[in-house]
């Protein structure tokens, strides 16, 4: 079987545009990997094989006829459920959504293709995106590829496996709390979320707004930095798209970080913290060191408060967004005689338990007699973290934190628990309610041979910054993805 | 805070989420849980300055101009019951209401 699906995604574009390889090549490797791994790792939830090699082979046609094909050439890319993809059911593993099939493609969408990407598939995530480990899909549950007893992480649980197992090089996936950064975390790979407005939301499915980003999953800097140069940009389509121009993150990687004040915020690493998650981390501090960074300790106090302002942010918005879902003009209906009845009943059966208590949350945040104590209060702290946030990075460039408190847990030790799945986010919502941007990547292994990561955040559209030092950090670690055991009984026979 | 069963049934009338007994009543633990964490905001000491504050680029303006939308039968397309023109509903008053 050919070994292409090993390469990295700037491999693959390279040989591609060179006529090396063939597009239907590329795809074919990857198309046989998926079946291969995908039952058991339940990673996408749409996957047609012939439709990925009609992709490919128009690659190859325009190659063939002299036109250029783009940065992406015949790079596989999967895609979170929850980004439209026109005429491919878009379900956000959603019973509500379950025979969604969208009119239009999300502007990243028509990037990707403009690119020449070819659109692999689309990845499980918890159910419209709420959730921290893949079991609230309402289809199934998405394993981590190194240990298939445990969780991916989540959101986009189904994207971080897929690229770590080989069945893509790159996906996206998107990030409200933490949802491409820790699950890239959990499974040793590069997830970033972008500053908020880099990239157009338009046809990302709205779970919280004022928070929702798309980002870059993929096995290295490079390949991250790539995907999200072609998504990011100016889209009238979504009014907070921001018209500032992105630097070019495809730069040489450097070989010191002279200059560079990173700060490590006390907060982050406090009682709560698994030690080979400390030790991990604290390693990484030295190479930064090393590579003659300054490091100074800088202090963040409103961080504890940032799970439960999220928990009131998030679910306010989701519970607005998520009343579309009314069983008129898409999505499942429930029967009933009278409209309200079929309102309640669609909703009601339509939704995953998850979603209900968020929406449940949300509304009882927003309603009357209880606004100003719980919406109106968390949008205040809200405010004041990002003057303490803004603050800090005063002092410095960038901060180094975990990603995680821990290492990828079991399927099911925390599903009967909302509080303790949520705090699974407490390194990562900060980035999402000051807007700012943050990498997470590889740091080392558990003795158990699970991933760790560690989190990079930068100023607000800082990406330039934030990629050089994580490429300087992956470059001098050497910490970078490995790839997951084969699964038994499909070895190949010793030569 | 307590949260009463009631204020529950409220909350799930106002979002439009219909749920069995047992539904209901496993939801309101779950939310008397969340808002006893998420009340450790009422601690946070706030300046008199301190006010919601966004980070957004939003100053992006430009003219107004038409541009076509989405087509008719686009929009119609996912919907669960139309009649080629426009979505249909069930009706919209209950007897009680009549």
């Amino acid at each position: 079987m050919s070994e292409l699906w090993r390469e990295s995604a700037v491999a693959l574009a390279a040989k591609v545009r060179a006529r090396e390889v063939t597009a239907l090549e590329v795809s074919e490797a990857h198309i046989q990997r998926t079946l291969e791994w995908n039952d058991r790792l339940g990673a996408f939830l749409h996957f047609e094989p012939e439709d990925v090699r009609r992709q490919a082979r128009r690659i190859d046609h325009l190659i063939g006829s002299g036109a250029d094909p783009g940065v992406l050439a015949g790079v596989p890319v999967g895609i979170k459920d929850n980004i439209c993809t026109k005429g491919v059911r878009t379900t956000c593993a959603s019973r509500i959504l379950e025979n969604f099939v969208p009119p239009y493609d999300a502007h990243v969408i028509e990037r990707l293709r403009e690119a020449g990407a070819v659109l692999f598939g689309k990845t499980n995530l918890d159910e419209f995106a709420m959730g921290s480990s893949t079991e609230n899909s309402a289809f199934r549950p998405v394993r981590n590829p190194y240990d298939l007893a445990r969780t991916p992480g989540g959101s986009s649980g189904g994207s971080a496996a897929a690229v770590a197992a080989g069945l893509v090089p790159l996906a996206l996936g998107s990030d409200t709390g933490g949802s491409i950064r820790q699950p890239a975390a959990l499974c040793g790979i590069v997830g970033a979320k972008p500053t908020y407005g880099r990239v157009s939301r338009f046809g990302l499915v709205a779970f919280a707004s004022s928070l929702d980003q798309i980002g870059p999953l993929a096995r290295s800097v490079e390949d991250a930095a790539l995907l999200l140069e072609t998504i990011a940009g100016h889209d009238a389509r979504d009014a907070t798209s921001s018209v500032r121009a992105l630097v070019p993150l495809e730069t040489a990687t450097p070989k010191s970080l002279r200059g560079l004040k990173i700060g490590i915020p006390i907060e982050y690493f406090g009682k709560g913290l698994a030690d080979e998650v400390r030790a991990a981390v604290g390693a990484a501090q030295s190479t930064l060191q090393n590579l003659d960074a300054s490091v100074e300790q800088v202090s963040l106090p409103l961080t504890e408060y940032g799970i439960p302002v999220y928990y009131v942010v998030a679910p306010s918005e989701a519970s607005s967004n998520l009343a579309r879902y009314d069983g008129v003009r898409y999505g499942m209906r429930a029967e009933a005689q009278e409209l309200k009845a079929m309102y309640r009943a669609t909703r009601g059966r339509g939704f995953g338990r998850e979603v209900k208590r968020r929406i449940l949350v949300g509304t009882f945040s927003l309603s009357s007699g209880y606004y100003d104590a719980y919406y109106g209060r968390a949008q205040k702290v809200r405010g004041a973290m990002l003057r303490e946030l803004d603050e800090v990075f005063e002092q410095v460039d960038v901060l180094l934190t975990p990603a995680t408190p821990s290492v990828a847990f079991r399927l099911g030790e925390k599903t009967e628990d909302p509080l303790a799945m949520y705090l699974n986010d407490v390194f990562t919502v900060t980035a999402n309610l000051a807007g700012i941007p943050a990498v997470s990547l590889p740091c080392g292994r558990s003795s158990g041979g699970l991933p760790i990561g560690l989190q990079l955040m930068g100023k607000r559209f800082g990406e330039e910054e934030l990629f050089q030092v994580a490429r300087a950090y992956e470059a001098a670690s050497k910490q970078t993805h490995v790839w997951p055991p084969e699964p038994e009984g499909t070895q190949e026979p010793a030569a | 805070m307590p949260i009463e069963p009631d204020e529950v049934r409220h909350v799930a009338e106002l979002s439009r989420l219909e749920m069995t007994p047992e539904e209901a009543d496993s939801l309101a633990d779950d939310l008397q849980k969340i808002v006893s964490y998420i009340d450790r905001l009422q601690e946070v000491e706030l300046g008199p300055d301190d006010e919601a504050l966004t980070y957004f680029d939003a100053d992006v303006h430009r003219e107004d101009r038409t541009a076509s939308g989405l087509e008719r039968a686009d929009a119609l397309w996912n919907a669960p019951d139309a009649d080629g023109e426009f979505f249909l509903v069930p009706k919209i008053l209950a007897k009680d209401e009549e």
